[in-house]
């Protein structure tokens, strides 16, 4: 130990100074394991009634985080830990946004079916799993460090594979095996091209000019071989192409809140990973082709298997694989439109999916199922809750008058103009593809206002009464979506402010 | 010993895993293969551990990838009983219900 610090010219003491710096910047992450650790004992120390101490500890515990997040906001970048770390206004923001989801999940268990409720407050080790998850997400967000990106990867998996297999049903501990094979398998294969990309540059630091150089001086193929065996494990959390093969059946598993919170944390989380890989790999690294083969895709398998499906959780699995693909494109077109972008994108693909999931699992708790079929003319015995469902699906196929809409005109116009710039045909087949897909997407989304307002509804005898605290928290997920794209310049004036330079 | 012959153990281990992996239709022997790939990871990183200029992040590398490892082997195990349990089977191809 001394002998390294020796030779990186820091004194014990220095470091030690720079250890305790960087935890003051780390209040978000010391308040989530700490509402972590209180969840625990609250979980051993009472015996029961326990749902109300749960609500209150896991509620304000991330409400704080968010509220802390928000507190460090900056535009300057900072260096945490040696470099292992950068804190930028771009992961507080994701930050925020993370938090908030979690808040969200809470809310949709509160309100979910008795068995879910069950889950997440009668015992305490689901709550606990979520905060790990946020826990490895907000690292995501921050690490420069290869060592650290695959810990916070595999924080975040196996938080999902006890939250999709360790407790529940046949189907759940099939999803969760399957879910479990192929996260190991992606992660070995990902560690095994990290070695790789270590022994080329003889550091593990993303941001160090050894990593850069070192990068250069590397043959082509060993480098594309290196390269693409990383992106596996990244890919495999963002759930795209060819590494998402898992998300429908543990999509179609796991209760609603859960899936919420796996369409859209993790997903964020690989995909600012994603772009500081790519973003810190020298220009003589050709990234375009190979994302745009996985977002081309990803976009294409997820749509047309969508079209098919009965389930909704299921189809909405399939749409979050496109969705993963248009997330792509921001990255792809590589410039500073591209990154705005795709933020944009990313942050209303969280409130969209937030709300879609929200309000399914309205509709859950009161027919029992998930299948598309259920829902049969219950958009006319409660036209409210009909008709946020119908904004939020409009909202997910990208048509006005909801953000959905502006989401994908940025990433349409960004990639435009940067196939102008640059005239590179990869660019050009992307756009073509994504138009195509955009319209192919209409037929499943609208399946479930198709179902809802012009089928009749079956005479089962199921209690429609809708209740209004449901009706008020819709309305206040759905909001978001149609004031951004009535004042979309709000948001990217946000976005103007963001530091996408680590 | 040279670098290339343990580099290219590594490549063998890898390459061994992944064979297991995607073959084997038992799922504790496709744990075992998942097992390989990450030791042959391991393996690489030791290696070029030698030649790092700043210290032996490689080995630490590995040390983490070892715990890190055993945590997900652990959950790996306790899902296949959950699924014997509920199967009566531990073989990939019979545990397909969800399809779509």
């Amino acid at each position: 130990m001394r002998a390294v610090l020796a030779q990186q010219n820091i004194s014990l003491t220095n470091f030690l100074n720079q250890v305790a710096e960087g935890l003051g910047y780390l209040q978000p992450e010391i308040t989530l394991v700490a509402t972590l650790i209180l969840l625990l004992l609250f979980d051993l120390i009472f015996k029961k009634n326990k749902a109300f101490g749960f609500t209150a500890i896991a509620s304000i515990g991330f409400a704080l985080v968010g509220v802390l997040a928000l507190l460090q906001w900056s535009s300057e970048t900072v260096s945490l830990f040696g470099g292992m770390l950068s804190l930028t206004n771009f992961s507080l923001l994701l930050k925020v946004a993370f938090s908030f989801g979690g808040l969200v999940t809470l809310l949709i268990a509160w309100r979910g079916k008795d068995e879910i409720k069950a889950e997440f407050f009668k015992s305490g080790e689901t709550l606990i799993m979520l905060a790990a998850l946020l826990l490895g997400a907000f690292f995501m967000t921050m690490t420069m460090n290869l060592l650290l990106v695959y810990v916070s990867i595999e924080l975040v998996s196996i938080a999902s594979y006890i939250l999709t297999g360790l407790t529940g049903d046949r189907k759940r501990s099939e999803a969760g095996i399957k879910y479990l094979i192929f996260g190991a398998a992606s992660s070995a294969i990902m560690l095994y091209g990290m070695s790789w990309l270590y022994g080329f540059t003889g550091t593990l630091q993303l941001d160090s000019d050894s990593f850069y150089a070192g990068l250069t001086a590397v043959p082509m193929l060993p480098l594309i071989i290196a390269m693409v065996l990383t992106l596996a494990g990244f890919l495999f959390k963002l759930g795209a192409f060819p590494l998402h093969i898992w998300s429908p059946d543990v999509y179609e598993a796991t209760p609603t809140p859960t899936v919420a919170m796996f369409s859209a944390i993790p997903k964020l989380a690989a995909l600012t990973i994603v772009f500081r890989l790519v973003q810190l790999t020298p220009d003589t690294f050709d990234w375009v082709p190979i994302l745009t083969i996985v977002a081309i895709a990803s976009m294409t398998v997820g749509n047309f298997s969508a079209l098919w499906q009965k389930d909704a959780k299921r189809m909405l699995a399939y749409s979050s694989i496109a969705h993963a693909g248009f997330l792509l494109v921001g990255i792809i077109t590589h410039s500073e439109t591209g990154n705005e972008a795709m933020l944009f994108y990313g942050l209303v693909y969280l409130i969209m999916n937030f709300a879609a999931f929200f309000l399914i699992n309205q509709f859950e708790s009161i027919t029992g199922s998930t299948k598309i079929d259920s829902l049969k003319g219950l958009g006319r015995s409660m036209p409210f809750a009909g008709v946020l469902m119908v904004l939020v699906m409009v909202s997910l196929t990208g048509l006005p008058p909801t953000a959905g809409f502006n989401a994908k005109l940025y990433i349409f116009s960004a990639l435009w103009e940067a196939f102008g710039q640059q005239e590179n045909s990869w660019l050009l087949w992307l756009f073509i593809f994504g138009l195509f897909n955009t319209v192919v997407s209409l037929f499943y989304y609208l399946k479930i206002p198709y179902m809802l307002f012009f089928k009749e509804l079956q005479p089962n005898g199921i209690q429609t009464k809708g209740r209004s605290a449901d009706y008020i928290i819709g309305t206040l997920l759905v909001l978001p979506l149609l004031l951004l794209f009535f004042r979309s310049d709000w948001f990217v004036d946000l976005m103007n402010t963001i530091n996408f330079v680590f | 010993m040279p670098l290339n012959f343990v580099l290219f153990l590594g490549a063998l281990l890898f390459c061994a895993g992944l064979y297991t992996v995607i073959t084997k239709k038992n799922t504790i022997m496709v744990l075992v293969g998942v097992e390989l790939m990450l030791n042959a990871a391991n393996v690489n990183l030791v290696a070029f551990s030698r030649f790092d200029a700043v210290g032996i992040q490689g080995q630490v590398f590995a040390l983490f990838v070892i715990t890190v490892a055993a945590a997900e082997a652990a959950i790996g195990l306790a899902l296949v009983v959950k699924v014997y349990q509920h199967f009566q089977t531990a073989n990939i191809d019979e545990i397909n219900e969800l399809k779509g």
